[in-house]
């Protein structure tokens, strides 16, 4: 019975191509094949390569090409928010005060008390688009260690 | 069971009793299922609070029924039938409570333009989105609550149950409510984002309604209101029939009557007649219903006709 519903939901997720983005980020980035980005560069938090070849990765895979803004957090997320920027990597911690206001992959919840670590963030309801990038967005931490 | 009441009558109640048994595995079962299908959804939070506040109605029934059973001790005199009144007060807050969360709920994330975010969780090594987690959780959550909520209302009538009355419109609520999540959850897969709270508001008003008639009518019991028709503020056309009688067959006198819980209790205020009357005299409403007559009392006095 348990597995039958399984395959039921499985089944659906299959013939429905859910979930869509309502601002079109997926769609946008495949189609003018540019990656808006932001890279946070301030005192607390210094882009290290495994963030950049995240990047790239994401490029790659869209087709598109990169265009980098680099930044403080207080610059670059209210973007985000607003949608100006696609995506932006960058260090944060359990308890940011970000993590409302925009979805940060992985999520954040999952680090320790004071661990801070990469993390892709983007902006909230592009579900589409944060669905693709949560494919991705473990290699950017994997890489990180 | 309460000797007073006739046989179809207590086996209503005896199904009630069952019933609500019944709702209380169910939606504890849904609870659950919604504890491990919610994530970090706060639209799948409030919907949490809702299934929990939903438990009150049957907890307060089956609570008010062991009182009623009790007979008139010296602490109460007058019995336990008044239980009744209060659980059905307690039922229509919960009611209404449930009616108010959703309303703030949804009205704040329209107006902030919240946008839901369902990332994809992994189910058996495969990666799902949550959103169809969330509505299989939601169509589970929907299925009880129907069924259950459908038994109920007909015998609420029967018993004339202010509090199974309200606990079926909080089964209406709740299967609404899931209603509600599952067309908002795929409004938001299809990048609607504003239509889980849009679909939340509008069930909720109607939520909201149904509690304050239920508030209003568990109110005029408790303050000696005259009898009004289950689930409804107008009042009950047995009792106006019974009011009629009643002034027809004592003249001068003045007549009040209220309810408590089930039953509805007649004073007649005027000069005091030769006999009692009976029961099939004074009931002119359906026969079937005249057990809801529980006392007549007559007081000297003036009277006047009201």
């Amino acid at each position: 019975m348990k597995t039958r519903a399984i395959m039921i939901i499985l089944g659906l997720a299959g013939c429905v191509d859910l979930p869509r983005d309502p601002d079109e980020t997926l769609k946008r980035v495949r189609t003018t094949k540019v990656l808006r980005t932001g890279i946070i560069s301030d005192a607390s938090s210094v882009a290290t390569n495994a963030e950049k070849s995240f990047i790239t990765k994401l490029a790659n895979e869209t087709g598109s090409t990169p265009e980098i803004a680099t930044g403080p957090a207080e610059e670059l997320l209210p973007k985000i928010e607003r949608g100006e920027l696609d995506i932006v990597v960058g260090r944060f911690g359990p308890t940011t005060p970000w993590n409302t206001r925009v979805t940060m992959l992985p999520p954040v919840e999952e680090l320790k008390e004071h661990e801070r670590a990469p993390r892709a963030v983007v902006r909230n309801g592009e579900n589409a688009w944060a669905a693709f990038l949560h494919k991705h967005a473990q290699t950017l931490t994997e890489a990180a260690r | 069971m309460n000797p007073k009441l006739p046989d179809p009558v207590q086996e209503d109640l005896r199904q009630a009793h069952r019933l609500e048994w019944w709702t209380l595995t169910w939606m504890s079962s849904v609870v659950i299922v919604m504890w491990f299908v919610m994530g970090s959804s706060q639209a799948m939070k409030t919907a949490l609070v809702e299934d929990i506040l939903s438990l009150v109605p049957a907890v307060v029934f089956l609570v008010a029924l062991r009182f009623e059973r009790r007979r008139p001790n010296a602490a109460f005199p007058f019995g336990f039938d008044r239980v009744q009144s209060l659980s059905s007060l307690i039922a229509a807050v919960a009611l209404c409570a449930v009616g108010a969360i959703l309303i703030f709920d949804s009205t704040s994330s329209l107006l902030s333009q919240e946008h839901p975010t369902m990332l994809p969780v992994r189910v058996f090594g495969h990666d799902i989105w949550q959103g169809w987690l969330m509505i299989a959780g939601l169509v589970y959550s929907v299925i009880p609550p129907m069924i259950l909520g459908r038994l109920k209302q007909p015998i609420a009538h029967r018993l004339q149950d202010e509090v199974l009355d309200t606990d079926a419109m909080m089964q209406k609520a709740d299967w609404m409510t899931g209603l509600a999540g599952i067309i908002g959850i795929v409004g938001t897969g299809f990048g609607i984002w504003w239509m889980d709270a849009a679909a939340a508001a509008f069930i909720s008003l109607s939520i909201l309604k149904d509690g304050v008639t239920s508030l209003r009518v568990a109110t005029a019991e408790l303050v000696d209101g005259a009898p009004r028709r289950l689930g409804r503020v107008d009042l009950a056309k047995d009792s106006l029939k019974l009011h009629e009688r009643l002034s027809e067959l004592y003249p001068g006198s003045k007549v009040r009557l209220r309810a408590t819980g089930r039953y509805i209790h007649a004073e007649v205020c005027g000069p005091l007649p030769h006999r009692a009357p009976t029961v099939q005299e004074v009931w002119r409403g359906n026969p079937e219903r005249a057990w809801r007559l529980a006392q007549i009392s007559f007081v000297p006095g003036s009277g006047s006709t009201s």
